[in-house]
């Protein structure tokens, strides 16, 4: 047997912290051989990053490594001093990481710091590292090498960044590259770009990759091997096809489920709650553990997810026909229905132009503008959901913000109940306010770090006069974390007591706090993991059926918008592309651009895994 | 670029004219005025006449509305000319000007002092962080910085000045040069300007150095907690190299600002200390141009204190551009 390029055997990672030892990583083994990949799966807090940066030895100052053993070419890496390890990392095993944006340097060309590697570990000259870092960026698809080795990180995109972080991770042709939810944090469309060229590389250089992800979509894309870690213990390990065919764990189920897979049905998305539920055992040395109970999940239940809850409801048959999507009665479900022709729409937009003025000279005149909007016309009816779908740039959020003059307009006109958006003076436009709400994108940046959750709840209340006592709003902010699956005493808490989902509930909470009807999801869900992103959607469904909420719903996942929204519109360049109802853009897409968005969504069909696995058996036999 | 210069020195202008006009008004609505301060250090019997007083007044033009004297001391500064002390009788160019190179002395030796000092301080900081000599430095450092100089430049006069007395140690106690400094070789002049300057120095750069050090080591503490030092770290990058090369490129953003503003300080002199060693600076000349009311020295001064606070402005500006390259003014 030919030694494993990494195994890990027992490895306990804990942090003591003040309130005591936190077992992030909790008795992981396994092993990885030449050319392959292992993709450890799990949610934030599961340990799947420190199992990563235990192998690194970049653990936080209060991680330690209690016990096992992590073998690295036959090489115990587990006590081995600093400086050795120093020599090891980045020509041997090198990382890349979740963020683009901020793991690059911005005082520093990207050439300069993917030279640096290169004269680190291969003594290069200058002029040589340049010479390999201008070849490394032709093979990570950087278009211009030669220019853009002198760009700063800045003048780059998040795509372009991260293919930086691989040509500088590959630099020193490392035998173990771990790449810790390396597309997390881009388009789909850009991270099928770089799970191609991840694809492409490890198999042209024979590359073990240890890859680490919260989405099992993107595991069933790349990975051989699957791992699936649950609060930092190891609860299934094994070839990808078992583990998407036959799952064993209920965590592992959940996990499987609760992605919004573009061919499904569920109009309710199943979390991992459905499938099971947990208590925590305290342990002799103070210590928790969790116990895991697997609650039997019927073909009914399955059913109800499918069948219950609202049907779509889209525009007037005759806007359908007129946009080239006529009602037919055979192909859409039973409950689907069509909005009442003639009806006063609930917002309209006219050929709504954003442009952002570009300007020169010393009076600063405008020379030419940026149209980042660029004619946008729709129209949304009560209790609908219409998605906006694109990439970054592509001007959904603009347009979003500009619905709610957050940013104003350069032209076109937004209705809302037939009233011109446009036209209102700042009393009245707070007063629509109370009607337009938004959630934005992340839970982390948009609630004030020094408000209670109760302060944060309570203040639009006060903006709107709602509520008689300050009792009587706090009652109301009690009753709204309730109806988002939160507790009334986390009022008194503050944000970073809670999780990325729970903050977006907050979020959630604040929107709804003056009764709304009209909500734009801006990229609502983007930063969560896929199992807090289905509890999330599940909620915002659930809301709209009880309130009578209206949606825009904008995001660069379409899976995620097919789920969620009636009618679509993609988006490309400032103008919508396509637009019609969700169903049919999915089965019928009629611009390149909206096949391009179909075709990025991971595609975890067990048959097309089958064809992955097999495929890469022969290459293996050939080159054996 | 060239634009940029431009539109900021146009936009500096007008702020000069504004703060000129402000700064006028305000040492005019000061209570008494040049010759009432003249007049109350003369005795009783030897008072001028109510005539030479309002003769005086009149040449003075103190009998003027204080903005139809600032439009002629503005009129007369655009021709170049900062107008003549009330009190010293002598041009306020040049007492300005025979200020300036004591003063400098002063600031640009313990600004140096205290750069060279001060980073090297932060960084070791920030490599020993929470250790047993970075806690004892870092401690002892906020000590000193929350003892008051004026306090500590007493203690140092008595302890150099008098409980030294004839060591080899002791050192002038006030003053530029020794009184027979005109006798003194050109080495022995050197070595009595040294001996003047080292307490002045000494004061004027403890204060700014726990400021600095800990201003370094706050900043390198944000920016080491960033991923891409994870990442320098990651490709095998030492620990020198990470905080010489990584961390501190990052740590100049903020201290370029901080060096834009020091540039007015630079000459603006310390009021207290000069006063309390005799130095012949600036500081010295503005405390004792606002006591005697002497308004065109005053104005010439702050004249002088706002051209450098927005030149230094603008040159911190212009020095982000160099260190940041996510800065850019075309």
């Amino acid at each position: 047997m030919t030694t494993p390029v990494i195994a890990i055997k027992n490895l306990r990672t804990y942090f003591h912290t003040e309130e005591g030892v936190v077992r992030a990583v909790d008795d992981i083994s396994f092993r990885l051989d030449e050319g392959r990949t292992l993709g450890i799966v799990g949610e934030s807090g599961s340990g799947k990053s420190v199992t990563s940066l235990s192998v690194m030895k970049l653990l936080a100052s209060s991680a330690k490594i209690e016990s096992g053993s992590i073998s690295l070419l036959g090489k115990e890496l587990v006590g081995l001093p600093e400086p050795q390890m120093r020599k090891l990392r980045g020509a041997t095993v090198s990382m890349i990481f979740q963020e683009p944006m901020t793991s690059l340097n911005p005082v520093f060309t990207v050439g300069a710091q993917v030279m640096e590697a290169l004269r680190l570990h291969q003594g290069m000259s200058k002029s040589e590292a340049r010479q390999r870092t201008i070849e490394l960026f032709d093979e990570v698809g950087i278009p211009n090498p030669e220019s853009r080795v002198d760009s700063y990180p800045h003048q780059m995109s998040g795509g372009q960044k991260q293919r930086v972080m691989i040509a500088m991770a590959l630099s020193c042709d490392p035998e173990l590259l771990i790449a810790d939810e390396p597309t997390t944090a881009l388009d789909v469309t850009i991270q099928a770009q770089i799970l191609d060229i991840l694809r492409r590389l490890r198999d042209s250089r024979g590359m073990s990759i240890l890859f680490i992800t919260h989405d099992l979509g993107v595991i069933a894309e790349i990975a051989d091997d699957v791992l699936v870690m649950y609060r930092g213990k190891m609860v299934e390990y094994g070839p990808v096809l078992d583990i998407f065919e036959n799952p064993k764990h209920p965590y592992t189920k959940g996990l499987l489920s609760c992605r919004p897979r573009l061919d499904s049905t569920y109009r309710l998305l199943p979390t991992v709650s459905d499938f099971m539920t947990t208590r925590d055992v305290v342990q002799p040395d103070g210590t928790t553990e969790v116990e895991v109970v697997e609650k039997k999940l019927t073909e009914a239940d399955i059913k109800r997810m499918t069948t219950h809850g609202r049907g779509r409801l889209l525009h007037p048959k005759s806007e359908l026909a007129a946009m080239g999507h006529p009602w037919d009665e055979a192909r859409h479900p039973a409950d689907t229905t069509a909005v009442e022709e003639g009806t006063t729409p609930l917002l309209e937009v006219n050929d709504l132009q954003v442009y952002f003025p570009v300007r020169r000279g010393v009076l600063a005149r405008v020379v030419d503008h940026v149209k980042a909007v660029d004619g946008v016309s729709f129209k949304v009816y009560r209790g609908q959901t219409l998605g906006l779908v694109g990439e970054s740039g592509c001007g959904k959020t603009t347009a979003g913000r500009a619905i709610l003059r957050l940013i104003e307009p350069t032209g076109g006109g937004v209705k809302f109940e037939g009233q011109d958006v446009g036209a209102l003076g700042s009393n009245d436009l707070r007063r629509l306010r109370r009607k337009l709400q938004i959630i934005f994108q992340d839970p982390y940046g948009s609630l004030n770090p020094r408000m209670t959750v109760e302060s944060t709840i309570v203040e639009p209340m006060n903006v709107h006069g709602l509520g008689k006592s300050r009792a009587e709003r706090r009652d109301m902010a009690a009753a709204l974390l309730e109806e988002v699956d939160l507790k009334p005493e986390h009022l008194r808490r503050y944000p970073h007591e809670f999780s990325g989902g729970q903050r977006q509930r907050i979020c959630i909470a604040r929107a709804l706090a003056v009764e709304p009807e009209f909500i734009v999801c801006d990229e609502s869900v983007s930063a969560l993991d896929v199992s807090v992103q289905a509890q999330v959607l599940n909620l915002l469904k659930r809301l709209q059926e009880s309130r009578g909420l209206t949606y825009i719903f904008i995001s660069h996942d379409l899976s995620v918008v097919k789920f969620m929204a009636d009618m679509m519109a993609v988006m490309n360049g400032g103008k919508i592309v396509e637009f019609g109802p969700s169903e049919n853009i999915y089965a019928n897409p009629r611009e390149d651009y909206t096949r391009k968005l179909i075709s990025a969504t991971p595609d975890d069909d067990i048959e097309q895994i089958r064809q992955r696995v097999e495929q890469r058996e022969a290459m293996r036999a050939a080159n054996a | 670029m060239l634009d940029y210069l431009i539109r900021r020195i146009l936009l500096g202008l007008g702020t000069l004219l504004l703060i000129t006009f402000v700064v006028y008004g305000l040492i005019r609505v000061m209570p008494g005025d040049p010759l009432l301060v003249v007049m109350e250090s003369m005795g009783p019997d030897k008072q001028p006449r109510p005539e030479d007083i309002e003769r005086m007044r009149e040449m003075f033009g103190l009998n003027d509305p204080w903005y139809v004297a600032y439009f002629e001391w503005l009129g007369r500064t655009l021709t170049g000319d900062l107008g003549n002390s009330l009190s010293r009788k002598a041009p306020v160019a040049s007492l300005i000007a025979e200020r300036i190179g004591p003063t400098l002395m002063l600031s640009v030796s313990s600004l140096l002092l205290t750069y060279l000092l001060a980073i090297p301080m932060g960084l070791y900081a920030t490599a020993r962080s929470n250790r047993l000599d970075e806690r004892v430095l870092s401690t002892a450092l906020y000590m000193l910085y929350s003892l008051p100089s004026f306090v500590a430049a007493l203690l140092l006069q008595m302890l150099f000045a008098i409980h030294l007395r004839g060591t080899p140690f002791e050192l002038p106690l006030f003053g530029m040069v020794s009184d027979n400094f005109d006798t003194m070789s050109r080495g022995e002049q050197l070595m009595d300007l040294f001996r003047h300057a080292v307490l002045p120095v000494t004061c004027y750069t403890y204060a700014s150095l726990a400021y600095y050090s800990r201003f370094v080591r706050a900043n390198m503490q944000e920016v080491i907690r960033q991923d891409y030092i994870r990442t320098a770290r990651a490709k095998g990058v030492g620990p020198t190299a990470v905080l010489l090369k990584h961390a501190f490129r990052n740590t100049l953003i903020p201290l370029v600002t901080l060096i834009g503003l020091t540039l007015p300080t630079l000459l603006s002199g310390a009021i207290i200390l000069e006063q309390i060693f005799s130095w012949p600076g600036m500081g010295k000349l503005f405390f004792e141009s606002i006591r005697e009311r002497d308004y065109p020295t005053l104005m010439g001064l702050m004249l002088m204190f706002s051209v450098l606070t927005l030149l230094g402005q603008l040159l911190a500006d212009l020095l982000y551009a160099i260190v940041d390259p996510r800065v850019s003014y075309s």
